[in-house]
Protein backbone atom coordinates (compact mmCIF):
# COMPACT_ATOMS: atom_id res chain seq x y z
CA UNK A 1 0.00 0.00 0.00
CA UNK A 2 2.82 2.38 0.63
CA UNK A 3 4.41 1.80 -2.06
CA UNK A 4 1.17 1.98 -4.43
CA UNK A 5 1.17 5.63 -2.26
CA UNK A 6 4.56 6.45 -3.69
CA UNK A 7 4.31 5.23 -7.64
CA UNK A 8 0.50 7.27 -7.74
CA UNK A 9 2.23 10.52 -6.60
CA UNK A 10 4.68 10.15 -8.66
CA UNK A 11 2.79 9.06 -11.64
CA UNK A 12 0.65 12.07 -11.04
CA UNK A 13 3.58 14.58 -11.16
CA UNK A 14 4.74 13.24 -14.28
CA UNK A 15 1.51 13.22 -15.89
CA UNK A 16 -0.61 15.63 -14.43
CA UNK A 17 -3.35 13.59 -14.34
CA UNK A 18 -6.91 15.09 -12.62
CA UNK A 19 -8.24 11.20 -12.62
CA UNK A 20 -7.45 8.67 -10.21
CA UNK A 21 -9.90 5.32 -10.84
CA UNK A 22 -8.88 2.85 -8.04
CA UNK A 23 -10.79 -0.41 -9.23
CA UNK A 24 -11.54 -2.79 -6.33
CA UNK A 25 -13.19 -5.38 -7.95
CA UNK A 26 -10.61 -7.78 -6.59
CA UNK A 27 -10.59 -7.88 -3.11
CA UNK A 28 -12.33 -9.48 -1.24
CA UNK A 29 -11.36 -8.83 2.30
CA UNK A 30 -10.80 -5.04 3.76
CA UNK A 31 -9.51 -3.89 7.07
CA UNK A 32 -9.60 -0.40 8.49
CA UNK A 33 -6.10 -0.46 7.58
CA UNK A 34 -7.10 -0.96 3.84
CA UNK A 35 -10.55 1.49 4.80
CA UNK A 36 -7.60 4.07 5.69
CA UNK A 37 -4.94 3.92 3.25
CA UNK A 38 -8.48 4.38 0.71
CA UNK A 39 -8.83 8.00 1.98
CA UNK A 40 -5.14 8.72 2.39
CA UNK A 41 -4.71 8.08 -1.80
CA UNK A 42 -8.05 10.46 -2.07
CA UNK A 43 -6.24 13.06 0.43
CA UNK A 44 -2.96 12.52 -1.70
CA UNK A 45 -4.50 13.00 -4.88
CA UNK A 46 -6.17 15.93 -3.92
CA UNK A 47 -3.20 17.46 -3.20
CA UNK A 48 -2.23 17.01 -7.16
CA UNK A 49 -5.34 18.56 -7.87
CA UNK A 50 -7.27 15.36 -8.82
CA UNK A 51 -10.06 13.57 -7.55
CA UNK A 52 -10.24 9.92 -6.84
CA UNK A 53 -13.10 7.32 -7.64
CA UNK A 54 -13.15 4.01 -6.14
CA UNK A 55 -14.96 1.17 -8.34
CA UNK A 56 -16.16 -1.90 -8.45
CA UNK A 57 -16.76 -2.72 -4.90
CA UNK A 58 -18.25 -5.74 -3.71
CA UNK A 59 -21.39 -5.66 -1.41
CA UNK A 60 -19.39 -7.72 0.77
CA UNK A 61 -16.85 -5.06 1.27
CA UNK A 62 -18.76 -2.13 1.32
CA UNK A 63 -20.76 -3.92 4.72
CA UNK A 64 -17.42 -4.72 5.84
CA UNK A 65 -16.08 -0.63 5.84
CA UNK A 66 -19.35 0.38 6.79
CA UNK A 67 -19.18 -1.80 10.34
CA UNK A 68 -15.62 -0.88 10.63
CA UNK A 69 -17.37 3.23 10.52
CA UNK A 70 -15.37 3.73 7.37
CA UNK A 71 -17.24 5.86 5.16
CA UNK A 72 -14.30 7.16 2.83
CA UNK A 73 -14.29 10.70 3.12
CA UNK A 74 -12.76 12.30 0.52
CA UNK A 75 -13.10 9.76 -2.46
CA UNK A 76 -15.84 9.21 -5.08
CA UNK A 77 -17.14 5.56 -5.27
CA UNK A 78 -18.86 4.31 -8.58
CA UNK A 79 -20.35 0.85 -9.28
CA UNK A 80 -17.74 -0.17 -12.14
CA UNK A 81 -15.10 1.99 -14.13
CA UNK A 82 -17.63 2.80 -16.91
CA UNK A 83 -19.78 4.99 -14.43
CA UNK A 84 -16.36 6.20 -12.49
CA UNK A 85 -14.88 7.61 -15.59
CA UNK A 86 -18.14 9.37 -16.58
CA UNK A 87 -17.86 11.04 -12.78
CA UNK A 88 -14.28 12.21 -13.44
CA UNK A 89 -15.64 13.30 -17.07
CA UNK A 90 -18.29 15.61 -15.20
CA UNK A 91 -20.87 13.91 -16.60
CA UNK A 92 -22.27 12.74 -13.31
CA UNK A 93 -25.29 14.82 -11.60
CA UNK A 94 -24.53 18.13 -11.05
CA UNK A 95 -24.82 17.58 -6.99
CA UNK A 96 -23.32 14.57 -6.50
CA UNK B 1 -30.63 -49.41 31.21
CA UNK B 2 -29.69 -51.65 34.41
CA UNK B 3 -33.71 -52.79 35.13
CA UNK B 4 -32.84 -56.33 36.69
CA UNK B 5 -35.12 -58.46 37.95
CA UNK B 6 -38.01 -55.99 39.53
CA UNK B 7 -37.82 -54.64 35.72
CA UNK B 8 -38.61 -58.18 34.32
CA UNK B 9 -41.44 -59.01 37.12
CA UNK B 10 -42.92 -55.94 36.55
CA UNK B 11 -42.57 -56.41 32.61
CA UNK B 12 -44.79 -59.71 33.31
CA UNK B 13 -47.10 -58.08 35.72
CA UNK B 14 -47.99 -54.86 32.83
CA UNK B 15 -47.89 -58.17 29.81
CA UNK B 16 -50.49 -59.65 32.07
CA UNK B 17 -52.52 -56.57 32.40
CA UNK B 18 -52.06 -55.19 28.84
CA UNK B 19 -55.75 -54.15 28.03
CA UNK B 20 -56.76 -53.01 31.47
CA UNK B 21 -53.78 -50.84 32.14
CA UNK B 22 -53.75 -49.74 28.15
CA UNK B 23 -57.85 -49.36 28.76
CA UNK B 24 -57.28 -46.59 31.75
CA UNK B 25 -54.26 -44.93 30.10
CA UNK B 26 -56.26 -44.10 27.15
CA UNK B 27 -59.07 -43.01 29.44
CA UNK B 28 -57.32 -40.55 31.43
CA UNK B 29 -55.15 -38.79 28.26
CA UNK B 30 -58.27 -38.22 26.65
CA UNK B 31 -59.76 -36.77 29.35
CA UNK B 32 -56.59 -34.63 29.25
CA UNK B 33 -56.19 -33.54 25.81
CA UNK B 34 -59.90 -32.24 25.79
CA UNK B 35 -61.37 -34.31 22.34
CA UNK B 36 -58.42 -32.73 20.21
CA UNK B 37 -57.59 -36.39 19.50
CA UNK B 38 -60.01 -39.27 19.33
CA UNK B 39 -60.24 -41.91 21.64
CA UNK B 40 -58.93 -44.46 19.14
CA UNK B 41 -56.08 -42.38 17.95
CA UNK B 42 -54.08 -42.67 21.13
CA UNK B 43 -55.32 -46.20 22.26
CA UNK B 44 -53.27 -47.17 18.84
CA UNK B 45 -50.55 -44.72 20.07
CA UNK B 46 -50.17 -45.84 23.24
CA UNK B 47 -50.33 -49.40 22.69
CA UNK B 48 -47.37 -49.07 20.61
CA UNK B 49 -45.54 -47.20 23.27
CA UNK B 50 -46.89 -49.70 26.17
CA UNK B 51 -45.36 -52.74 23.96
CA UNK B 52 -42.13 -50.81 23.98
CA UNK B 53 -41.84 -49.89 27.73
CA UNK B 54 -42.86 -53.49 28.59
CA UNK B 55 -39.45 -54.98 25.87
CA UNK B 56 -38.06 -52.30 27.71
CA UNK B 57 -38.65 -53.38 31.37
CA UNK B 58 -37.77 -56.85 30.44
CA UNK B 59 -34.30 -56.03 29.43
CA UNK B 60 -34.36 -59.08 27.09
CA UNK B 61 -34.06 -56.27 23.58
CA UNK B 62 -31.13 -53.53 23.44
CA UNK B 63 -32.84 -52.12 21.20
CA UNK B 64 -36.16 -50.91 22.90
CA UNK B 65 -34.92 -48.24 24.90
CA UNK B 66 -33.99 -46.50 21.59
CA UNK B 67 -36.90 -47.04 19.74
CA UNK B 68 -38.90 -46.13 22.58
CA UNK B 69 -37.09 -42.70 22.52
CA UNK B 70 -37.88 -42.81 18.94
CA UNK B 71 -41.44 -43.32 19.15
CA UNK B 72 -41.46 -40.40 22.35
CA UNK B 73 -39.70 -38.18 20.09
CA UNK B 74 -42.44 -38.55 17.25
CA UNK B 75 -45.46 -38.17 19.40
CA UNK B 76 -44.25 -34.99 21.07
CA UNK B 77 -43.29 -33.34 17.86
CA UNK B 78 -46.43 -34.50 16.70
CA UNK B 79 -48.41 -33.02 19.73
CA UNK B 80 -45.97 -29.73 19.67
CA UNK B 81 -47.16 -28.87 15.72
CA UNK B 82 -50.77 -29.48 16.65
CA UNK B 83 -50.43 -26.90 19.23
CA UNK B 84 -51.11 -28.85 22.25
CA UNK B 85 -49.64 -27.40 25.71
CA UNK B 86 -46.65 -28.77 27.48
CA UNK B 87 -48.89 -30.28 30.17
CA UNK B 88 -51.07 -32.13 27.74
CA UNK B 89 -48.23 -33.47 26.31
CA UNK B 90 -45.98 -34.54 29.28
CA UNK B 91 -49.28 -35.47 31.15
CA UNK B 92 -49.82 -38.39 27.93
CA UNK B 93 -46.88 -40.38 30.05
CA UNK B 94 -47.37 -39.91 33.34
CA UNK B 95 -50.91 -40.83 33.17
CA UNK B 96 -49.21 -44.26 32.53
CA UNK B 97 -48.06 -44.26 36.40
CA UNK B 98 -51.18 -43.28 37.51
CA UNK B 99 -53.18 -46.16 35.48
CA UNK B 100 -50.73 -48.77 36.30
CA UNK B 101 -50.79 -47.40 40.45
CA UNK B 102 -54.37 -47.92 40.62
CA UNK B 103 -53.69 -51.32 39.67
CA UNK B 104 -51.13 -52.71 41.83
CA UNK B 105 -52.34 -50.42 44.99
CA UNK B 106 -53.34 -53.22 46.37
CA UNK B 107 -50.94 -55.48 45.62
CA UNK B 108 -48.14 -55.01 48.65
CA UNK B 109 -45.34 -57.39 47.04
CA UNK B 110 -44.82 -55.12 43.68
CA UNK B 111 -43.92 -51.67 45.60
CA UNK B 112 -40.43 -51.99 44.72
CA UNK B 113 -40.83 -52.89 41.40
CA UNK B 114 -43.64 -49.71 41.18
CA UNK B 115 -40.72 -47.50 42.12
CA UNK B 116 -38.25 -48.33 40.21
CA UNK B 117 -41.45 -48.27 37.37
CA UNK B 118 -42.19 -44.85 38.15
CA UNK B 119 -38.90 -43.77 37.94
CA UNK B 120 -38.69 -45.16 34.54
CA UNK B 121 -41.60 -42.86 33.34
CA UNK B 122 -40.38 -39.60 34.77
CA UNK B 123 -37.34 -39.99 32.90
CA UNK B 124 -39.40 -40.57 29.98
CA UNK B 125 -41.61 -37.52 30.85
CA UNK B 126 -38.82 -35.55 31.32
CA UNK B 127 -37.61 -37.02 27.79
CA UNK B 128 -40.78 -36.26 25.96
CA UNK B 129 -40.49 -32.12 27.33
CA UNK B 130 -37.08 -32.31 25.68
CA UNK B 131 -38.15 -33.29 22.20
CA UNK B 132 -41.29 -31.09 22.52
CA UNK B 133 -39.61 -28.08 23.34
CA UNK B 134 -36.61 -29.01 20.66
CA UNK B 135 -40.02 -29.18 18.08
CA UNK B 136 -41.31 -25.89 19.54
CA UNK B 137 -38.06 -24.09 19.01
CA UNK B 138 -37.74 -25.51 15.55
CA UNK B 139 -41.38 -24.36 14.52
CA UNK B 140 -40.01 -20.29 16.08
CA UNK B 141 -36.86 -20.99 13.93
CA UNK B 142 -38.99 -21.82 10.91
CA UNK B 143 -41.40 -19.34 11.62
CA UNK B 144 -39.13 -16.31 11.93
CA UNK B 145 -37.08 -17.19 9.00
CA UNK B 146 -39.72 -17.56 6.68
CA UNK B 147 -40.70 -14.08 7.96
CA UNK B 148 -37.36 -12.64 7.19
CA UNK B 149 -37.78 -14.43 3.19
CA UNK B 150 -41.11 -12.83 2.80
CA UNK B 151 -40.16 -8.79 4.16
CA UNK B 152 -37.30 -7.84 2.12
CA UNK B 153 -38.22 -7.18 -1.19
CA UNK B 154 -35.97 -5.12 -3.57
CA UNK B 155 -37.82 -3.38 -6.60
CA UNK B 156 -37.03 -2.40 -9.72
CA UNK B 157 -38.74 1.02 -10.13
CA UNK B 158 -36.91 2.75 -13.08
CA UNK B 159 -34.08 1.71 -15.03
CA UNK B 160 -31.41 2.68 -12.39
CA UNK B 161 -34.07 3.44 -9.40
CA UNK B 162 -34.83 0.49 -7.26
CA UNK B 163 -36.81 0.67 -3.96
CA UNK B 164 -36.39 -1.20 -0.90
CA UNK B 165 -39.94 -1.19 0.94
CA UNK B 166 -39.41 -2.40 4.58
CA UNK B 167 -42.35 -3.63 6.73
CA UNK B 168 -41.67 -4.51 10.25
CA UNK B 169 -39.32 -3.83 12.39
CA UNK B 170 -35.69 -3.76 12.05
CA UNK B 171 -33.20 -5.42 14.17
CA UNK B 172 -29.56 -6.36 13.32
CA UNK B 173 -30.42 -9.33 11.60
CA UNK B 174 -32.76 -8.17 9.20
CA UNK B 175 -30.91 -4.95 8.69
CA UNK B 176 -27.76 -7.28 7.40
CA UNK B 177 -29.99 -8.94 5.25
CA UNK B 178 -32.02 -6.13 3.66
CA UNK B 179 -28.21 -4.22 3.29
CA UNK B 180 -26.94 -7.92 1.01
CA UNK B 181 -29.95 -7.91 -1.03
CA UNK B 182 -29.74 -4.12 -1.40
CA UNK B 183 -26.54 -3.91 -2.51
CA UNK B 184 -26.62 -7.39 -4.30
CA UNK B 185 -29.31 -5.73 -6.09
CA UNK B 186 -26.97 -2.29 -7.13
CA UNK B 187 -24.44 -4.30 -8.47
CA UNK B 188 -26.62 -7.08 -10.52
CA UNK B 189 -29.16 -3.73 -11.62
CA UNK B 190 -25.94 -1.38 -12.05
CA UNK B 191 -28.65 1.10 -10.38
CA UNK B 192 -27.56 4.53 -8.67
CA UNK B 193 -30.59 5.45 -6.30
CA UNK B 194 -31.94 3.52 -3.94
CA UNK B 195 -35.18 4.16 -2.40
CA UNK B 196 -35.81 2.98 1.30
CA UNK B 197 -39.54 3.34 1.76
CA UNK B 198 -39.74 2.46 5.66
CA UNK B 199 -43.86 3.40 5.26
CA UNK B 200 -44.86 -0.11 7.33
CA UNK B 201 -41.69 0.38 9.92
CA UNK B 202 -44.09 0.72 13.05
CA UNK B 203 -41.20 2.75 14.68
CA UNK B 204 -38.27 4.60 14.44
CA UNK B 205 -35.93 4.72 17.52
CA UNK B 206 -32.10 5.17 17.72
CA UNK B 207 -31.53 1.71 17.09
CA UNK B 208 -33.46 1.92 13.96
CA UNK B 209 -31.97 4.92 12.33
CA UNK B 210 -28.62 3.58 13.17
CA UNK B 211 -29.19 0.45 10.75
CA UNK B 212 -30.60 2.57 8.40
CA UNK B 213 -27.45 5.08 8.23
CA UNK B 214 -25.09 2.05 8.02
CA UNK B 215 -27.44 0.83 4.77
CA UNK B 216 -27.32 4.40 3.47
CA UNK B 217 -23.58 4.37 3.73
CA UNK B 218 -23.21 0.47 2.13
CA UNK B 219 -24.93 1.98 -0.69
CA UNK B 220 -23.07 5.12 -1.03
CA UNK B 221 -19.98 3.15 -1.05
CA UNK B 222 -20.89 1.41 -4.11
CA UNK B 223 -21.59 5.07 -5.04
CA UNK B 224 -25.43 4.94 -5.35
CA UNK B 225 -27.80 7.69 -3.94
CA UNK B 226 -29.73 6.64 -1.31
CA UNK B 227 -33.29 8.72 -0.54
CA UNK B 228 -35.14 7.74 2.64
CA UNK B 229 -39.15 7.56 2.08
CA UNK B 230 -42.53 6.94 4.02
CA UNK B 231 -41.94 8.91 7.74
CA UNK B 232 -45.66 9.48 8.89
CA UNK B 233 -45.79 12.61 11.03
CA UNK B 234 -45.30 10.51 14.31
CA UNK B 235 -42.13 9.27 13.50
CA UNK B 236 -40.65 12.52 12.19
CA UNK B 237 -41.98 13.61 15.76
CA UNK B 238 -40.12 10.54 17.54
CA UNK B 239 -36.65 11.33 15.31
CA UNK B 240 -36.94 14.70 16.04
CA UNK B 241 -37.44 14.87 19.96
CA UNK B 242 -34.70 11.74 19.86
CA UNK B 243 -32.32 14.15 18.14
CA UNK B 244 -31.52 11.64 15.35
CA UNK B 245 -29.75 13.31 12.45
CA UNK B 246 -30.17 11.91 9.12
CA UNK B 247 -27.09 14.25 7.78
CA UNK B 248 -27.28 15.18 4.23
CA UNK B 249 -29.21 12.14 3.22
CA UNK B 250 -32.47 13.28 1.78
CA UNK B 251 -35.87 12.05 3.09
CA UNK B 252 -39.11 12.33 1.89
CA UNK B 253 -42.32 12.12 3.12
CA UNK B 254 -43.65 9.69 0.58
CA UNK B 255 -42.61 6.81 -2.28
CA UNK B 256 -43.65 9.19 -5.18
CA UNK B 257 -41.86 12.06 -3.61
CA UNK B 258 -38.44 9.82 -3.47
CA UNK B 259 -39.00 8.83 -7.37
CA UNK B 260 -39.47 12.18 -8.23
CA UNK B 261 -36.52 13.39 -6.62
CA UNK B 262 -34.46 10.09 -8.28
CA UNK B 263 -35.93 10.52 -11.48
CA UNK B 264 -34.64 14.06 -10.92
CA UNK B 265 -30.98 12.87 -10.17
CA UNK B 266 -30.96 10.80 -13.04
CA UNK B 267 -31.68 13.74 -15.49
CA UNK B 268 -35.64 12.51 -16.31
CA UNK B 269 -39.12 14.61 -16.20
CA UNK B 270 -42.43 13.04 -16.00
CA UNK B 271 -44.70 15.51 -18.30
CA UNK B 272 -48.38 15.08 -19.51
CA UNK B 273 -48.64 12.54 -22.66
CA UNK B 274 -49.32 15.88 -24.88
CA UNK B 275 -46.76 14.77 -27.55
CA UNK B 276 -46.48 18.41 -28.56
CA UNK B 277 -45.08 19.47 -25.10
CA UNK B 278 -42.54 17.18 -25.45
CA UNK B 279 -39.31 18.88 -25.91
CA UNK B 280 -37.38 15.98 -27.20
CA UNK B 281 -39.81 14.96 -29.84
CA UNK B 282 -40.10 18.03 -31.48
CA UNK B 283 -36.49 18.72 -31.72
CA UNK B 284 -34.55 15.65 -33.33
CA UNK B 285 -34.89 12.14 -32.77
CA UNK B 286 -38.21 10.49 -31.44
CA UNK B 287 -38.69 10.22 -27.73
CA UNK B 288 -37.85 6.82 -26.66
CA UNK B 289 -38.90 7.16 -23.20
CA UNK B 290 -40.03 3.46 -21.60
CA UNK B 291 -43.70 4.60 -20.69
CA UNK B 292 -45.60 7.29 -22.35
CA UNK B 293 -46.46 9.69 -20.02
CA UNK B 294 -42.59 10.36 -19.69
CA UNK B 295 -39.24 10.81 -22.00
CA UNK B 296 -36.15 11.40 -21.77
CA UNK B 297 -35.29 15.44 -21.95
CA UNK B 298 -31.82 16.89 -22.32
CA UNK B 299 -30.10 17.77 -19.20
Amino acid sequence: MIRLQEDLADELTRTGAHGVIIDITGVEIVDSFIGRMLSTIGSISRLFDAETVIVGMRPAVAITLTELGLSLKGVRTALNAEKGLQILNGKSRPDG
Amino acid sequence: MDVGTPGTRMADYLRDHRDKVIGRWTELVVAGVRGRVTADEVQRELGDLFSLVVRMLSGADEHAAGELHAGLDELSRGRARNGFTPRETALGVFSLKEAVYELVADTAELVPEFLAFSRLIDDLGLHTFEAYSAAREQIIADQSNAMLELSTPVVRLWDGIIAVPLVGTLDSARTQLVMEKLLDTLVATGADHAVIDITGVPTVDTEVAQHLLKTVAAARLLGAECTISGIRPQVAQTIVSLGIEFGDIATKSSLADALALALKHAGLKVVPALWSRCPSSRSGPRCSSPSRSTCRTTP
